[in-house]
């Protein structure tokens, strides 16, 4: 870097670290961005590229390091005042207001006013929206309409204007293409080689690989908190940059996992299409199987999830269980056909936070331990004695609240929920999320032992190597489709990335391509 | 208050961190550890209500010489048994982090209806069932909006509380229907035994709304859902019959009490039960229900009903100013809700150690 030794570079961060608890999520840090340049920022989930970027916007404080704007020191700047200095981002998640008009939302905090800035004065809104809207080619768009009617693309594009016309030296994209169809990636594409052309830098953050070769200039690569390389596009290809991002010795954490072959087919989902997708969903677990669903944040995976549990409506597509049909839109239903969902935020969807361990434990299947709608407590006890031995919970009473448990033991108690339905399929959504290593080393073996007494494991994982660790093959998604699938054995991290980020749309093989994606 | 649990960590002797036994096999085996029992592990969350009925008693009974005697007890129980069949109702409904604010209107539509067919010469069982049939198909009516419509609650109930006094107002010609038969006062106004119809009554309530809750699966799902709904709806729980039924038992035992009411007052009233609604809110706040959901027991909401009834009652015998009582019941609620809380952060305090 440092080819241009007169000019200033925009923002310049070193040795930034922040940690939350015990976790470092950013370890010494540098970064120099200069006008004009596309800074691609390359890591997995959890490698600390959110928590850059929030750095940089204000939205947390950093425990140390130096963060200059222009040449000048920002110190801790608030999110007005880093706005203020210059710097702006367009969020993943759209943070337009939807029940206010486009012209409002753009100069939304510094509105044109009069009359002690009591009154707006809604010409000079309408034009300086106008003017806002035409530097991003939304010429067309009625300053007057609410931001909730407009497509999502659009609704991007504004954004972006509302960041520029804040006089934005730096634009941060985060993730800006997830919910845009190719067409409409396309144009934010030209788009940013506009603002390049304009001298305004760019900080470019994505999950697709293909788009950080195609407007790239420079990739920072961050990995668990650190920083491993910074360099031009030119020196990377598809899989230099898909092992930096990587990179990491996997663990010796998983159980020995012989799969059984030709078990008797548990979960069969043909033409699952998710509200909203146009693609095709299939696919089969078979008994004493885990399958593994890879995937980017935001791909589908956990959608995929919910909607053969039938947590969430679905556009169409049938659900076998055991064989037999099961009517969707109905987590009952899928429970009583032998289903049980374990997942992601355990705390909202999972516990009953108010109510005891023994209680948590049986309220999937209270018909099992009552007769004529009366509950009987002796019976439910016999459920956990027989259950919580094998799961090594540690707790004081089986009336203790659920609550008072620790997060992996909590998971335990989840999992005894769906043993005492004895459900045939097991649906985890990452399920080691906010679980310290030993239990998550207990998860990993409890996952072994149930494919081992025949039933039939689906696990979303976002870690790699846990993904790969435990699972016999690993269906790849991407765009609410299944993009590949791989054989656990066989495959390493890299194939699920290239897979996942769209690089090749073939099964596993070294030579999977670094072909750009159309 | 909770016994705050004795952490695991500060047992010393036992150099193993908690970190490295988390996952040790036949931790189950470990020795229990030690707990001092406290009041609300043997009596839950009621204990501090019984408490403070206890001490409302004892004192009435020193102050006055007429608290003690049987008409007055008659008399309380008259007081307390409407107020305490709502709370049992209310109770329901605030399980599931919900409210039901058209219980005193939906007393009243019920005790009218049943009133005008009395009058119309219906036989005294039909108009009664009936009656209470209304105040049932009115809870229905605020369940299916709540559960399958999504509208808030509070709104839903605020509506019907509307709804069901302008209903009342308007079929009644807002008069009072008296000439009620006696052998339809008898219903609330005899005894059995020696024993008054309206104890008896509250007895009934009581027993099978506390085995209900206690016992049962869809009490079971009534907590459920009062703690999480979300949860509860993954868990297979059926979400909205649980909601459609806890709102038709708050309307059916608000029918019962509209009965009850004119019954015992051999007239059907078309004012009756204004406010009743926030006492009975009172009574399982007071009883130790919370209004987030999950907590609460029908005897506390009883209880509460009680307190509230018999600090009227002491006060009419002590001939004190009713409005010093109105402050004194207000008071209570916050008292009520303070220790909640503080007992609340007691086991967060505990659980953070733990």
């Amino acid at each position: 870097m440092g080819a241009n030794d007169r000019v200033e570079p925009v923002v310049q961060l070193s040795g930034v670290s922040k940690t939350f608890g015990a976790v470092q999520a950013l370890d010494g840090v540098d970064l120099e961005i200069m006008p004009g340049e596309v800074r691609c920022l390359a890591g997995e989930n959890g490698a600390g590229k959110s928590t850059l970027i929030k750095i940089l916007t204000g939205a947390i404080r950093r425990d140390a390091g130096d963060y200059r704007v222009g040449g000048s020191d920002a110190g801790n700047p608030t999110p007005a005042a880093a706005r203020s200095l210059g710097v702006g981002v367009v969020y993943q998640e759209l943070s337009l207001l939807p029940d206010l008009s486009v012209e409002e939302n753009l100069l939304m905090g510094r509105l044109p006013a009069s009359g002690g800035g009591l009154l707006v004065r809604s010409g000079e809104l309408r034009a300086s929206a106008q003017r806002m809207l035409g530097r991003v080619g939304l010429e067309y768009v009625d300053p007057a309409t609410f931001a909730s009617e407009l497509p999502a693309s659009t609704r991007q594009m504004v954004e972006v204007a509302k960041v520029l016309g804040a006089d934005a030296r730096l634009v941060i994209f985060d993730e800006p293409t997830t919910s845009l169809a190719e067409e409409e990636a396309g144009r934010l594409l030209r788009l940013v080689s506009q603002l390049k052309a304009e001298g305004i830098a760019v900080l470019y953050v994505t999950h697709r690989l293909e788009e950080m070769f195609k407007v790239g200039d420079t990739i920072t690569v961050l990995r668990d908190g650190s920083l491993v390389t910074t360099a031009p596009v030119s020196e990377f290809d598809h899989d230099s940059l898909i092992r930096a991002m990587v990179g990491r010795s996997v663990e010796n954490l998983y159980p020995e996992h012989a799969p059984k072959e030709g078990g008797k087919l548990l979960l069969s989902v043909r033409g699952l299409r998710l509200s909203g997708s146009e693609h095709d969903v299939n696919l089969e677990v078979r008994a004493g199987e885990i399958v593994g669903l890879g995937g980017l944040v935001g791909a589908g995976r956990t959608e995929i999830l919910r909607a053969i549990f039938g947590a969430d409506p679905i556009e169409a597509g049938e659900i076998e269980v055991n064989g037999e049909l099961l009517k969707s839109g109905s987590p009952r239903r899928a429970v009583e056909a032998g289903l049980g969902l374990i997942s992601e935020d355990r705390k909202e969807e999972g516990l009953l936070l108010d109510l005891s361990i023994r209680e948590n434990v049986s309220v999937a299947d209270l018909s099992e331990v009552s007769r004529g709608g009366v509950v009987s407590q002796a019976r439910e006890r016999s459920v956990l004695d027989r259950l919580l031995s094998d799961l090594r919970l540690r707790y004081d009473s089986y009336e203790q609240p659920v609550s008072s448990l620790s997060g992996g033991n909590q998971q335990k108690v989840l999992l005894a929920r769906w043993l005492a339905t004895r459900a045939k399929v097991l649906l985890f959504d990452e399920p080691t999320k906010g679980v310290d290593v030993g239990a998550k080393a207990d998860i990993y073996r409890l996952i072994g032992d149930l494919a081992a007494r025949g039933i039939g494991v689906v696990v979303v994982s976002s870690y790699l190597p846990e993904l790969l660790g435990i699972c016999d093959r690993v269906i790849v998604v991407r765009e609410n489709a299944v993009a590949g699938e791989l054989d656990a054995k066989g495959a390493t991290e890299e194939d699920v990335m290239r897979l996942a980020s769209g690089a090749a749309g073939g099964a596993a093989g070294p030579e999977g391509g670094a072909s750009v994606h159309a | 208050m909770s016994t705050p649990k004795v952490p695991r960590q500060s047992d010393s002797g036992q150099a193993t961190p908690p970190e490295a036994r988390e996952g040790t096999p036949g931790s189950r085996e470990e020795e229990p550890e030690e707990r001092v029992l406290g009041l609300t592990d043997i009596l839950g969350r009621e204990a501090g209500g019984l408490l403070v009925l206890l001490v409302l008693i004892a004192a009435l009974t020193i102050a006055t010489e007429t608290f003690l005697t049987g008409t007055n007890l008659a008399n309380l129980v008259r007081q307390v048994t409407v107020f305490a069949v709502l709370a049992v109702g209310q109770l329901f409904v605030i399980l599931t982090a919900g409210i039901d604010l058209s219980v005193g209107s939906v007393l009243a539509l019920s005790g009218a209806v049943t009133a005008q067919m009395l009058v119309a010469g219906v036989p005294v069982p039909v108009a009664a069932v009936l009656g209470i049939i209304i105040g049932l198909l009115l809870g229905v009516f605020n369940g299916v909006l709540v559960a399958f419509f999504g509208i808030p609650p509070f709104i839903t109930t605020l509506g019907m509380l509307g709804m069901a006094r302008g209903m009342v107002l308007l079929i009644t010609d807002a008069r009072t229907i008296s000439g009620l038969p006696e052998s339809f006062q008898v219903i609330a106004n005899g005894s059995v035994l020696g024993v008054p119809n309206l104890l008896v009554a509250l007895l009934i309530v009581g027993v099978v709304a506390t085995f209900v809750l206690g016992r049962t699966v869809f009490g079971r799902y009534v907590y459920a859902v009062g703690s999480n709904a979300e949860s509860a709806r993954l868990s297979g729980v059926p979400v909205t019959r649980v909601l459609v039924t806890v709102y038709a038992i708050s309307g059916l035992l608000a029918g019962v009490a509209g009965v009850l009411i004119a019954s015992r007052l051999g007239a059907g009233i078309p004012t009756a039960g204004t406010g009743y609604e926030l006492q009975a809110i009172a009574g399982a706040v007071i009883g130790g229900a919370s209004l987030s959901g999950a907590k609460g027991r029908a005897l506390g909401a009883i209880l509460g009903a009680l307190i509230m009834a018999t600090l009227e009652n002491g006060g009419n015998l002590l001939g004190v100013d009713p409005f010093y009582l109105q402050i004194a019941i207000g008071a209570l609620i916050l008292i009520a809700v303070f220790f909640d809380q503080v007992q609340q952060r007691g086991l967060r305090f505990g659980r953070a150690s733990a």
